[in-house]
């Protein structure tokens, strides 16, 4: 049942906050593109060659999300649904690429295979990195759907397949597309990997404008392009979605899985094997081999960047879970006009690169916030802007699939809606706060555009690190800072999968 | 089985807490030292610069940088906090904090960039006696901003593959080179080099020879070092890089192991272009006297000796000689093009995509 | 007093009438049964007078206090002092079963809570699982628990809404019986929503009949059996009977003989008689009704039989076990007591 309460003042307010920081970047890309003046900014966009590098981007975006929706449904289904043994660690493997960035993965395909270049090269290193994003969420959905529903199909004289296609997937159809939308923005923001694959789109193009037009007002303008873009794929995503409805069904038990044998997995385990070799094993592989190959290491160098990581990407994560939280229950629990809004804002400046992200950052900051500005808390701000909408959406989701009854009971027994918020609603959906947690900090652990704008004078993160020794091509320096960021980002990434898809639901 | 129990939650709470509390207040430890603003400023520098940090944004890699930077601060007392980004980006990030930037010296690895933030007006007009230290055409126009070290651009060729490497830029098109030439398409020297190309010939003109280049089935790598070593390898018979990386293989794996050689075409067009690095001072700078001192530094004897040793690439101050086995900047007979002209380097990478050698 | 009481309470959900002209009231340490087929309405009443919804018309009041009136709530939720016992208990997974149990009360560190607790535990008769998880028991437990927690505080009334639908049928009765006691023990009042009259009839002291979103009847189980003021209640109270009979005052003639009214009738009329009240007539009356027995039902301690009659219609007897006749035997009927009959 959809709440249409007004929603109270606690929740209102920090779901405001949360606007206005999302959208920081808006307002500092309307103010610089329009310094030109309107008629530019129309005449700027409306080039014919804008037309073939948006459609270049759409055409990759398309692409790689087709692709992470199929790879990442069938490994979801092998770690829920297939009776092979140490399922838990198949999840975590098959989490890991989230562990490692985009421009990493890319460096150690492209310095493996050097022709492995253009867009397919670009598209498959994007698939390898960002098909988690669906596999957790299905994963999380296949073991909470009623596996009745396929048999009472076979009964019916559905094949194997059969309910697969038309019972299953139905029911995991709204994990599908919400991880869906996540990728796909995630591939139209993406610079790291496109620019070491050498494909032109819409991103290399902004940052063409920085690097070697040197013209910020320009590159604001076509900015713009990626908001309207990503505001499309937000609406796309929720028309196909729906409202999300309630959860229907049992109580504290939990639902019983069926197991298919491994003769039946045996197709999705090539799919499987070739996630984690390919997504998995040839980053790995190369910095391991790099960090051999290499000179003495500088261990305190590394050990330094490693608290510098560690510390940046906890407070990330801390930050943008307190402001994704109230956003969160709002959305979940007060459904309406202003919280369809509030959503829909919070995800649109997801498209961003983060060179916009960091220099609207520095725009405002320079002006307002002079003492913070390169200091930590303003980087951190910057990071949560990117970040804000991943928790907003685990959260959410969590709190959407916890039953409202308990919320009745809580406030039945005399608990006022706010304080029931906190006795009630926020501790069952730890589990989506920890997952949503989880993404800020491998976020702000991998992150590098906004981090290297952003950060204090002087301080190195294991991205920065990795960005220093590669722009002089010094691959034995990368090697150790390679495999540490991984090491520390295997944490929260083996937190989010297990907390995803192994928890209890109620 | 996960059941999250108000105990665990409030476990996970305080870990959290103490935590993010502990990364607080360690890593807010990474501010810079504070400002003290130069008062004393007196024009023959006798005021006591000791102990006043400088603000760089550097362009140029930290690993280059660092020690001469470290180098600096044991000579002169003065204190630098560099900012490593790249080059573009770091004038975008100067552009956009004005004059608020806390930056004192922008130090960029092409001339294109120092003319972006030059026209902004952010770049102080530098005072005569660093001015005179370089040929007028290695400091822009106006006195703001000073190249600190040269890159020519050569062919590298393969000794044994190759016994006569091409004269001049249109026998790069010769079909005899077909398919056996490397270059970088996203290393910004050879985009600078094109654009001179467009400055040089005129934007026809340059179209018509990226085209004949293109048509010759240049072989694409990621990077110059990259070129380099497949020149050695034999992979391919010519490439199209900066001097210095051949030199940079000699001291790495020796001179026996190398049978690549540079070859300077020495003919005022663009083939022959000089590149520079170069440096500017911010207006908005309240340190301009150690600012300054830091340029005089770099376009000293010991910070020209650096670049020439370190990376082998061309000093810019008479009395400093480059590494010996180099042409004169004058034998290079670079074309006579205001390097600030090698701004437009997006309208080059425009025309590159046009053509098709930017990206696949 | 009343502790609850509902005034010409209305509500529609998006242009559908929900319900019309709800009234009732609900005495204080009764059990008041809300009947109704499912989907009528009953839940929406539960959440009108819990608060979470506000009747667009209408008053409720709670201990004669005015809680929401014509659309406006006065009272919020959680200052209403109604407890909720919901379809599967909703017990806090979170919490332990006395952490559960304390929820409601201030100040839960308290012994005076910690008392309160071991109090409700008795009641419920779940002295030792002070310290469980909610998924450590059984269904029924978890029931109780949650009636404890929802009695703790001492609330002016505890909804239960269809408590025992998610039980098996065997523990059903059983749990059902608990819970009824631990009411009465705790001479608390209850309004109790189902859709089956069995539990309604058996556990309650009132039963408030709902029907096409109004109250058909308010009255005792006895009262709502014995006497249904309309066909749909009789029909929906108990198993009904039907056959056509033309009334003539007191009496009714029809397929089962001359039947006796309990409401003087005339004219075209429905008798309904409960299946209970047909017996096997074995004094060879030719004037007894006659039938061929077309199905049976064997229910171990009693049966059914379905019996076609001269005229066509088809009724239902119970009978006792060993008195069931085979398919497709002739047999006599009667009818014992009076009949019901609607025109």
């Amino acid at each position: 049942m959809t709440r249409l309460l007004r929603a109270p003042v606690a929740l209102a307010a920090p779901a405001l906050l949360a606007v206005i920081v999302a959208l920081v970047p808006l307002v500092y890309l309307l103010d610089t593109s329009l310094q030109r003046g309107l008629q530019s900014v129309v005449s700027e966009i409306f080039l014919s060659q804008t037309a073939t590098l948006v459609a270049r981007s759409l055409a990759l975006t398309v692409v790689v999300t087709l692709a992470c929706a199929i790879v990442g449904t069938i490994n979801a289904w092998f770690v829920v649904r297939s009776s092979v043994p140490l399922r838990a660690l198949w999840l975590m493997l098959l989490s890991m690429p989230l562990a490692i960035p985009s421009y990493l993965s890319a460096f150690a395909w492209i310095t493996w295979i050097p022709s492995f270049n253009g867009f397919f090269g670009a598209a498959l290193v994007l698939t390898l990195a960002s098909y988690p994003y669906v596999m957790l969420p299905v994963a999380a959905m296949l073991r909470n759907a009623d596996p009745q529903l396929e048999d009472v199909a076979r009964s019916l004289g559905v094949g194997v397949f059969g309910a697969l296609m038309r019972v299953t997937l139905r029911q995991i159809a709204p994990a599908i597309w919400a991880g869906s939308l996540l990728v796909a923005l995630y591939v139209v923001s993406d610079f790291g990997a496109v620019a070491v694959m050498r494909i032109e789109t819409f991103t290399w193009v902004i940052y063409g404008a920085y690097r070697a037009g040197f013209d910020p007002t320009r590159a604001a303008t076509l900015s713009l392009v990626l908001i309207a873009i990503a505001l499309l794929l937000v609406v796309v995503e929720r028309r196909v979605r729906g409202r999300t409805a309630q959860r229907v069904g049992a109580g504290t038990a939990r639902v019983s899985i069926r197991r298919s044998p491994l003769s039946v997995a045996l197709p999705a385990l090539l799919v499987v094997v070739g996630s984690v070799g390919f997504g998995v094993g040839v980053p790995v592989v190369s910095s391991i081999t790099w960090m051999r190959n290499g000179s003495a290491i500088n261990w305190s160098e590394v050990w330094s960047t490693i608290g510098a990581s560690f510390g940046v990407g906890a407070l990330t994560g801390g930050a943008t879970v307190l402001l994704a939280l109230p956003v969160g229950i709002l959305i979940a629990r007060f459904k309406g006009r202003l919280t369809d809004f509030t959503e829909g804002a919070v995800y649109v400046t997801h498209s961003l690169p983060g060179i916009v992200v960091a220099l609207s950052v520095v725009y405002f900051g320079i002006s307002f916030a002079r003492p913070l500005y390169q200091q930590i808390p303003l980087l951190v701000f910057g990071q949560m802007i990117i970040f804000l909408p991943l928790v907003v959406g685990s959260v959410r989701t969590s709190i959407e699939q916890s039953r409202t009854v308990y919320e009745d009971v809580s406030r039945s027994l005399g608990t006022s809606r706010m304080k029931t918020i906190f006795r009630v609603t926020i501790p069952l959906a730890t589990p989506g706060i920890a997952a949503g947690g989880a993404l800020a900090v491998l976020g702000a652990v991998k992150e590098l555009p906004t981090t290297l704008i952003l950060r204090p004078t002087g301080l190195d993160t294991l991205a920065t690190s990795i960005w220093k020794y590669s722009s002089v091509s010094d691959f034995g320096a990368i090697g150790p800072y390679a495999v540490a960021l991984m090491l520390l980002a295997a944490l929260p990434t083996a937190i989010l999968s297990t907390v995803t898809v192994l928890k209890v639901v109620r | 089985m996960y059941v999250f129990t108000r105990r665990t939650n409030r476990r996970i709470r305080n870990a959290a807490i103490a935590a993010v509390t502990a990364m607080a207040l360690t890593s807010c430890g990474g501010s810079s030292a504070d400002d003290t603003s130069d008062t004393a400023v007196a024009q023959d520098g006798t005021a006591d610069l000791r102990g006043q940090t400088i603000t760089i944004y550097s362009g140029r890699s930290e690993t280059l940088m660092a020690p001469l930077f470290t180098q600096f601060t044991k000579d002169t007392g003065i204190i630098v906090d560099a900012r490593y980004g790249d080059s573009g980006e770091m004038a975008a990030l100067i552009l956009t904090e004005g004059d608020k930037s806390p930056a004192d010296v922008y130090f960029s690895q092409d001339a294109g960039a120092l003319g972006a933030v030059e026209d902004a007006g952010l770049l102080a007009t530098l005072p005569d006696d660093i001015t005179t230290l370089v040929e007028p055409q290695y400091r822009s126009t106006n006195n703001q901003w000073i190249a600190t070290s040269g890159r020519a651009r050569v062919v590298v060729y393969n000794t044994e593959l190759v016994a006569t490497p091409p004269a001049s830029l249109d026998e790069l098109l010769d079909p005899q080179w077909k398919g056996k030439i490397g270059y970088a398409p996203s290393n910004a020297s050879w985009q600078s080099f094109v654009t001179a190309l467009r400055v040089t010939r005129g934007e026809d003109a340059a179209r018509t020879w990226l085209e004949g280049f293109a048509a010759n089935q240049p072989v694409a790598f990621e990077k110059n070092g990259v070129v380099r070593d497949a020149v050695n390898a034999g992979e391919v018979s010519l490439g199209l890089i900066n001097h210095y990386y051949l030199y940079e293989l000699i001291s790495k794996v020796g001179q026996d192991n190398v049978v690549a050689k540079n070859h300077y075409f020495k003919d005022g067009e663009a083939g022959s272009l000089v590149n520079i690095a170069g440096v500017g001072i911010l207006t908005s700078s309240s340190k301009s006297a150690a600012a300054q001192a830091l340029v005089r530094y770099l376009l000293s004897t010991a910070g020209q000796s650096y670049f020439t040793l370190r990376t082998f690439e061309y000093p810019m101050t008479p009395g400093v000689i480059p590494f010996y086995e180099l042409p004169t900047l004058e034998e290079l007979n670079p074309p006579a093009i205001d390097l600030a002209d090698l701004r437009s380097l997006e309208t080059t990478q425009a025309m590159l995509s046009e053509v098709g050698l930017l990206t696949k | 007093m009343s502790a609850l009481e509902l005034r010409g309470v209305s509500h529609s959900f998006e242009d559908t009438p929900v319900l019309h002209e709800i009234g009732f009231s609900v005495s204080p340490g009764t059990i008041t049964a809300l009947l109704g087929p499912s989907g009528v309405g009953k839940t929406t009443l539960l959440r009108i007078i819990c608060g979470f919804e506000t009747p667009q018309r209408g008053i409720v009041t709670i201990n004669d206090r005015i809680v929401a009136r014509d659309g406006e709530s006065l009272v919020a939720p959680e200052h209403r002092g109604v407890g909720l016992v919901p379809q599967e208990g909703a017990l806090f997974p979170h919490l332990t079963v006395a952490e559960n149990i304390a929820f409601g009360l201030q100040r839960r560190r308290s012994s005076i809570t910690r008392q309160r607790v071991q109090q409700m535990l008795q009641l419920v008769d779940l002295a030792e699982s002070a310290d469980r998880w909610p998924h450590e028991l059984s269904g029924g437990m978890q029931q109780r628990v949650a009636l404890a927690r929802a009695l703790a505080p001492n609330p002016a009334i505890v909804l239960l809404d269809e408590p025992f639908a998610s039980l098996d049928a065997a523990l059903r009765v059983t749990v059902r019986t608990e819970i009824v006691d631990a009411l009465r023990r705790s001479g608390a009042t209850a309004l109790w929503v189902t859709h089956d009259q069995q539990e309604a009839l058996s556990c309650a002291d009132e039963v408030v009949v709902l029907l096409d979103r109004r109250i058909a009847q308010h009255g005792t189980p006895v009262d709502l059996y014995r006497s249904p003021l309309t066909r749909s209640v009789a029909e929906f109270v108990g198993e009904a009977v039907r056959v056509r009979g033309v009334a003539n005052g007191a009496h009714a003639s029809s397929a089962l003989g001359e039947l006796s009214l309990t409401q003087p009738l005339h004219g075209e009329v429905t008798v309904i008689v409960r299946p209970e009240q047909i017996e096997l007539d074995d004094t060879h009356n030719p004037q007894s009704p006659q039938g061929r027995v077309i199905a049976t039902r064997f229910y171990g301690h009693d049966g059914e039989i379905d019996v076609r009659l001269h005229n066509g219609e088809v009724v239902v007897a119970r009978l006792h076990a060993r008195l069931l006749p085979t398919v497709g035997s002739d047999i006599a009927l009667r009818v014992i007591g009076q009949a019901l009959a609607f025109a």
